[in-house]
């Protein structure tokens, strides 16, 4: 008798212990997930507030410009005037246009590119025909990825890429519009008054192939949805989901209609 | 109940184990917990902190935007100056270096969270590079509405017309930014950068800087602000007719002065040229109001002419207050082979009239020569009108002294050419329009300007 119900209790004890273990367990994870997102949007908010230009953007990958002073070798008491082959004894720090071919209208580049301007126009400031300083979060494997390509060298070079955050589920990007900015209202198909990326992406703005790639779709974004949703164990559930939006105040103050 | 002495050491033993295991594992959890929320107050901090320097710079932008600020004095120690307050969560002070020749300013923002100044939690620092536009010198046409008759026309130099850009001649090319609320064009135009419409485009048209886009930027219209020159300006001259000479004379950058007291607009006797003076080191801003005013000469320096007259009841003729007559050519020193120069860091022209224009070559110069004219032109209240064009809306005439019109002189103008419509007596030679980049990296002083943010590093 007595060891029937000693047999019960030690069942019992170990049922809560295990289930205690597993909480444990459980909230570990969690803890793990909620630093793990935490750091990843560290990285992220450093990046996406100096964020200058979108070059692309769908649900899991976005490719944006950073300024020039973000080249590892960027000088700020420099004088990089390289055009018309002066310097204008303006250190970079306090010039407008470190390379000193601003031309058209406000500093407007030549079409399509964005080869010459103001410093925040320009993003070739050393006038080698490739944007100084790419970026882009993708998510490859389950995995996010950031990346950098400098000075046109490619992808993944100069040890620049790093794996953000790991067991990453679901669609991580969505881009909004806004109704405050030209050529906003237009974009506001269904008029509820927010700018959405299929609306954005869908004619007779965009074409329809899901991510936001043509200069016509592109001037329109605003903001960028964050959802990082992490799946450490592989159990098909999420540890921790953090859903937040960043404005990168760049984007707006550098649309290529002033 | 009876329990036997080795069961219950048993279960003991189970629930000590029990706890060798769980308790560790919670400890770790409740440690990682106070490191995540550590880490967590260090990042609001740090956010806080971040918020706190953008705050700042978002201030200054928004202090620079309002308002009549076309005109504010942007470099004024006593507007830029902040002391460290507390702005938000946290403390906000900031660093500033002017630079008045190269209009800009810029702002080294420091944040700090927490509420003990002296021992914030969490310091950021951001620097921000503001650029003072000139609200002229931005196109090499902008105003209404313009029409391409010309050919195989290529313009070079943005364009801006808030009504229509009309082309109905051949293979004209734009090679940079067009502006307009229509956009009426031959199929055969080609635009090689960027079109902005407001409410229509010729869709044949070819489009190689990108489909256009629909949505006008709001203008730069501005009115001169007499109360802001008669404070700033170098010279003045109140309701007297007034000529001004300049010339660079052994490499000094001077002017003299010259009035019509009498206000017939003729220079007689007793209204001589004075004494040549230098142009200040930083620029001069000469001002008329309520008078016409005259100008000649070459400007080594950065100059701003302004010549007022207060909104008129219908149009006026060509002797008038408000009207800036140029005779000969005007513009910078030219260094050989150029024929006409740029604008840069120490010479630029900027001219502002009320009413209209007149450029003229004067008769001793033969027919068939070049009149050359540099510089950004601006009129704002449009009021002038030469009759010798059908229609209203010239504003500018451009003609030869002492010949009767049509002469087959000809036009370069090389700058900025806004709210200008030209009557050309220049026939048949179509006047040839440049645009001067540099007029926007080098304004003279004392132009209408806005703020533009262009650089942005947090440090």
């Amino acid at each position: 008798m007595a060891m029937a119900i000693l047999g019960i209790v030690l069942v019992m004890f170990g049922d809560g212990f295990f289930k205690g273990l597993r909480s444990v367990v459980r909230v570990n994870s969690q803890t793990d997930a909620v630093m793990d997102i935490q750091n990843a949007m560290i990285l992220m908010e450093k990046d996406f507030e100096e964020m200058t230009r979108v070059e692309s953007c769908g649900p899991q990958t976005i490719v944006f410009q950073l300024d020039s002073n973000r080249l590892p070798n960027y000088d700020p008491n420099a004088d990089s005037e390289l055009f018309p082959a002066a310097l204008d004894g303006v250190p970079n720090d306090l010039d407008i246009d470190d390379d000193g071919d601003m031309t058209g209208f406000n500093g407007v580049p030549v079409p399509g590119t964005d080869f010459n301007g103001n410093d925040l126009w320009d993003q070739d400031d050393d006038n080698n025909g490739q944007i100084d300083v790419l970026c882009r979060y993708f998510v490859a494997n389950g995995d996010l990825v950031r990346d950098f390509n400098i000075n046109g060298a490619g992808w993944g070079q100069f040890g620049l890429r790093q794996t953000v955050l790991r067991g990453v589920m679901g669609d991580v990007f969505d881009f909004v519009g806004s109704l405050n900015h030209i050529p906003g209202p237009i974009a506001d198909i269904d008029g509820d008054g927010i700018v959405k990326r299929a609306e954005i992406d869908s004619p007779p703005i965009g074409n329809g192939n899901g991510i936001l790639d043509t200069p016509a779709e592109l001037v329109f974004v605003d903001s960028i949805a964050l959802t990082l949703s992490q799946d450490r164990n592989g159990d098909g559930n999420p540890e921790f989901r953090l859903n937040t939006r960043v404005r990168p105040p760049l984007l707006s103050t550098n649309r290529r209609v002033l | 109940m009876k329990t036997r002495k080795g069961a219950r050491g048993i279960a003991m033993l189970s629930v000590v184990l029990a706890m060798l295991v769980i308790v560790p594992l919670a400890m770790i959890v409740v440690q990682k917990t106070v490191v995540m929320n550590r880490a967590f107050w260090l990042n609001r901090a740090n956010a806080a902190a971040r918020r706190t320097a953008d705050n700042l710079a978002m201030e200054f932008m928004s202090q620079f935007s309002k308002g009549n600020s076309y005109y504010e004095d942007h470099f004024s120690v006593t507007d830029l100056q902040r002391t460290k307050t507390f702005f938000e969560s946290g403390f906000a002070s900031v660093n500033i270096t002017t630079n008045t020749n190269a209009r800009t300013v810029q702002i080294t923002a420091k944040g700090e969270y927490g509420i003990n100044p002296l021992a914030p939690k969490s310091t950021k620092s951001l620097q921000a590079l503001f650029y003072f536009v000139p609200l002229i010198g931005q196109y090499v046409q902008q105003g209404v509405f313009h029409g391409y008759t010309i050919a195989n026309l290529v313009v070079n130099g943005p364009v801006r017309m808030d009504d229509t850009v009309l082309v109905n001649a051949a293979n004209v090319t734009f090679n940079d930014v067009v502006i307009a609320n229509n956009i009426n064009v031959r199929n055969d135009t080609v635009f090689n950068s960027q079109v902005f419409y407001g409410n229509s485009f010729t869709a044949g048209a070819t489009y190689a800087g990108g489909p256009p886009i629909n949505g006008i930027p709001p203008g730069g219209f501005f009115r001169i602000d007499q109360a802001f020159y008669r404070v700033n300006s170098t010279t003045q001259s109140l309701n007297i007719n007034t000529s001004w000479d300049f010339a660079v004379n052994a490499n000094v950058p001077q002017y003299r002065s010259r009035y019509d007291f009498n206000n017939d607009y003729v220079f007689g006797a007793g209204e001589g040229w004075g004494a040549w003076t230098n142009i200040p080191a930083n620029g001069g801003i000469f001002y008329v109001e309520n008078a016409k005013t005259y100008l000649s000469g070459t400007v080594g320096a950065r100059v701003t002419i302004v010549c007022s007259a207060p909104p008129a009841n219908g149009l006026v003729t060509l002797n008038n207050m408000g009207i800036i007559a140029v005779t000969d050519d005007f513009g910078y020193p030219v260094i050989l082979p150029n024929p006409q120069a740029f604008a840069n860091s120490t010479q630029s022209l900027f001219v502002i009239a009320a009413y209209g224009f007149v450029f003229s070559l004067p008769a001793a110069r033969p027919v068939g020569s070049t009149l050359r004219i540099s510089g950004a032109y601006a009129v704002t209240d449009p009021a002038y009108d030469d009759l010798g064009c059908n229609g209203p809306g010239h504003n500018v005439t451009i003609s030869h002294l002492g010949v009767n019109p049509p002469s087959p002189d000809f036009f370069n103008f090389l700058g900025s050419w806004n709210n200008m419509g030209l009557c050309n007596r220049f026939v048949p030679n179509p006047p040839v329009l440049n645009f001067d980049p540099n007029l926007q990296r080098f304004p003279s002083p004392g132009v209408p300007e806005r703020p533009v943010l262009v650089n942005w590093r947090r440090r």
